[in-house]
């Protein structure tokens, strides 16, 4: 009888859908963060990131423009100059992608990917530019709920993490330079932090692939949202091959709630 | 052995002062901190014998500066992000752009709906 049961949860789970709606991100939000490079306690900081939203209005739709900037702090512009630009436009209630822009701009380094969803067929268009006038035209079979990687982060934030369990994954595939990639993150639970904006309680999540255990420790990259209704991305940690990079949040400002 | 941390003295010390000037300059107490380590060691060693040289004292005043510079670097200078005006022109261009784009994309009503995301709760 218990092994049915425990079947009966299981096969639950499994086939669980939940629908997420946004009431969380709004237009007019700006997130800075500072990204930083952590060893042995010591901090460097690197760049700037902010995450900006707007609205934007078409003739037959009014769309969510979410923008991510990341540019490095003077002091290291003579060394690598890194001025980066992400944005999606997506739907305002349930962020889905309709057009993704890439521009990636590090020294000597340029490329601009651009993706426009096509929904209904599940399918992408992506035109790649590179230097030298290099164009390349791809047309590419996605799996439905495919996102783009600022989409993703935004999603995030949209999930109902009250009720979830302590160890619930989530999964999400992200297009990116052409390729699906499959991320889960696992709920951890909550916790206090101290950040810039005050001393937050937040949801800590891991981010990794569905073969980490997280639960075990065997994971080191891990987002910590505040735990109210706007959900905000208020401390990162990922590991590098030495030291720990970091992502700390700087100011909040335009939050729905 | 004086010899030994002499020369690591004197490496330490021009380790932190490059490092020191460099935009990772926080990273420069820890070279600093072995620096004066190995030099302490050093002059112990060398008045043991009875001639300390003058290197391991020039060492310690390496490293007394490349740890004044991170000080008044980490207290003085601002961490700010300078010229992103081409970045602004581009993020005003793309907007644009993508408003025309998104002008001929056929957006349906039915992508209108909530989308569903797979739960992948697993035995936890």
């Amino acid at each position: 009888m218990c092994r049915i049961l425990i079947h009966f949860v299981l096969i639950l789970s499994f086939t669980t859908h939940l629908f997420a709606q946004n009431k969380a991100v709004a237009a007019g939000e700006k997130l800075t963060y500072t990204a930083s490079y952590n060893m042995s306690g010591v901090l460097t900081d690197i760049a700037q990131v902010t995450m900006e939203t707007n609205e934007v209005k078409t003739s037959k739709s009014t769309l969510l423009r979410l923008k991510c900037t990341a540019a490095t702090y003077s002091k290291w512009d003579t060394f690598f100059k890194i001025r980066d630009l992400y944005e999606s436009y997506v739907h305002p209630n349930n962020l889905t992608p309709y057009l993704y822009n890439r521009d990636v701009n590090e020294g000597s380094y340029f490329k601009n990917m651009k993706y426009t969803f096509s929904n209904s067929s599940n399918t992408v268009k992506s035109v790649m530019k590179k230097k030298n006038n290099y164009v390349e035209n791809n047309s590419i079979k996605i799996n439905s709920g495919t996102k783009d990687i600022v989409s993703t982060l935004y999603y995030m934030r949209i999930l109902d993490y009250k009720n979830m369990a302590i160890g619930t994954k989530k999964s999400f595939t992200i297009l990116f330079d052409n390729e699906e990639i499959k991320g889960i993150i696992t709920y951890l639970g909550k916790e206090t932090i101290s950040t810039a904006i005050g001393k937050k309680e937040c949801y800590k999540l891991a981010v990794g692939s569905s073969e980490t255990n997280v639960l075990q420790g065997k994971n080191n990259n891990f987002l910590w949202l505040t735990a109210d209704e706007n959900k905000i991305i208020v401390y990162g940690k990922f590991k590098i091959p030495v030291g720990n990079g970091e992502l700390k949040i700087k100011s909040a400002s335009g939050l729905k709630n | 052995m004086k010899k030994i941390f002499t020369i690591l003295t004197i490496t330490t010390s021009i380790l932190a002062t490059i490092i020191s000037v460099l935009p990772i300059s926080n990273l420069a107490v820890f070279p600093a901190a072995l620096a004066f380590i190995f030099g302490v060691t050093a002059f112990y060693i060398s008045k043991k014998t009875g001639e300390v040289k003058k290197i391991i004292q020039f060492s310690f005043l390496l490293t007394a500066c490349a740890l004044s510079i991170v000080t008044y670097k980490a207290f003085f200078i601002k961490t700010e992000v300078v010229n992103t005006k081409i970045l602004n022109e581009k993020e005003a261009q793309f907007e644009e752009d993508a408003i025309e784009e998104l002008e001929n994309l056929d957006i349906e009503s039915s992508e209108f709906e909530d989308i569903e995301i797979e739960n992948t709760n697993l035995d936890n």
